[in-house]
């Protein structure tokens, strides 16, 4: 059903009709999209950028955080201070993420490590919430600590983990043999390269490719 | 779209197609370009101590600049960011190397390359010109001034090369966003001198272009 929903936003969302009632694939608004090539460039080039603004500032916020830099300041000023930048990445990143994907949403969702960027984006946010649920809450204790309890450290560095995970599957979905082109039988089986094709013989009525 | 002839290194460096095409021939350089997953793992880590040297670059920008980290001795910040600041360059360089060396014959033609080169070179004579003033070892003076030649002829060129102008206006519109910032900033609060600030302002629009112009080599 996800398919079908991302094959109609690929490939008839905005199309135009041609004589025998069938969307014209590229003149779909996602094909336009990434036919546009000033904009596709803008976006594609502003999320590489925010990436650095984002993974970047989080990176010294967890080195605080594990005991491995700024030992005299407080994790609050560092946090205070450096969180904001962070936080406009994020929402940048998110933004251009999602547009960038709207370029090629069919794709995409049959791309096994687009798939597994958005597990480890799960994972980091289930971070996020934990951290701050959990591990912050007795944050006032340790606060000024050179070098925070197990439980901070252990979230700082999962967090750089994941961070990482995700830059490095975001950077892997444009390898093709991660996608249905080219996936070996394991890739196919994850990235569902078999609901693809059942997915694509089902619109062929409807769609012009 | 610009009349001007794009500038690459082969038609700018006697020497720069032969050089290239014997890389490309060579049989292990051949070798190491087929190597799937090498070439797919050394692309991911670039992009990594891309982002790497970009934090350290900001962080330290920031903090000269009176942005970030105000009430931490700019000196503390320099010596927490120098070491990643030396680890993403030497690393996105000697990654960059293998990159194009297994690419060698298409980036000597690319015009976005020859930009990026310049600017990296700029942007390292701004980063190391900002770090050894601000330990007090230099006067930054000479690394500003090569910083900042080098770095207005990258982005000239930027703007100025068919098919690759898309890419200096996003050079412009977020280096305009970041002087904004900079401008409404608390810069007489920072501690730090003003030539010290117009470094750190040149390592963030050098590193900017760097980044950007690398994005542009896929798409020219």
């Amino acid at each position: 059903m996800i398919s079908r929903w991302m094959a109609y936003l690929q490939y008839q969302w905005g199309a135009q009709l041609d004589a025998a009632g069938r969307a014209d694939a590229y003149s779909s608004w996602s094909a336009q999209l990434q036919g546009s090539e000033r904009w596709w460039m803008l976006l594609e080039g502003t999320h590489v950028l925010t990436l650095m603004l984002f993974a970047g500032t989080i990176l010294f916020v967890d080195l605080r955080l594990l005991g491995l830099a700024l030992p005299k300041v407080s994790i609050s000023r560092v946090s205070r201070s450096l969180l904001p930048y962070t936080v406009v990445g994020f929402v940048l990143m998110v933004v251009t993420g999602l547009l960038v994907y709207f370029s090629k949403p069919f794709d995409y969702y049959h791309n096994f490590a687009f798939r597994a960027k958005l597990v480890f984006l799960v994972l980091a946010a289930v971070n996020i919430f934990i951290f701050h649920g959990r591990v912050q809450s007795n944050q006032a204790q340790w606060d000024a600590d050179p070098v925070p309890p197990l439980a901070a450290r252990r979230s700082a560095a999962a967090s750089i983990v994941l961070w990482i995970l995700v830059i490095a599957t975001g950077r892997a979905m444009a390898y093709d043999r991660f996608t249905c082109a080219e996936a070996g039988p394991v890739i196919g089986v994850l990235a569902d390269c078999e609901g693809r094709q059942a997915t694509l013989d089902a619109i062929a009525q409807e769609v012009s490719l | 779209m610009s009349g001007l002839a794009i500038i690459t290194f082969r038609n700018s460096v006697p020497g720069a197609q032969d050089l290239a095409l014997s890389i490309a021939h060579n049989p292990t350089i051949q070798a190491l370009n087929q190597t799937v997953w090498a070439f797919s793992l050394v692309e991911i880590s670039h992009l990594l101590f891309l982002v790497m040297l970009g934090g350290a670059t900001l962080v330290l920008a920031l903090r000269t600049l009176g942005l970030a980290l105000g009430d931490v001795p700019v000196i503390e910040v320099e010596r927490l960011t120098r070491p990643w600041l030396r680890v993403g360059v030497i690393g996105g360089t000697v990654s960059g190397i293998f990159m194009s060396i297994a690419t060698a014959l298409t980036l000597v033609a690319n015009g976005a390359f020859f930009i990026k080169v310049i600017a990296l070179v700029a942007a390292v004579a701004f980063s190391f010109g900002l770090g050894g003033r601000l330990r007090g070892g230099a006067s930054g003076i000479v690394q500003g001034a090569l910083g900042l030649v080098l770095l207005v002829w990258g982005l000239w060129l930027f703007a100025n090369t068919r098919g690759l102008n898309t890419g200096s206006m996003l050079v412009g519109a977020v280096s305009g966003v970041f002087l904004v910032l900079v401008l409404i900033g608390r810069r007489g609060e920072a501690g730090t001198d003003r030539l010290s600030q117009w470094l750190a302002i040149g390592t963030v629009v050098a590193w900017l272009t760097v980044t950007i112009a690398g994005r542009w080599i896929g798409f020219s």
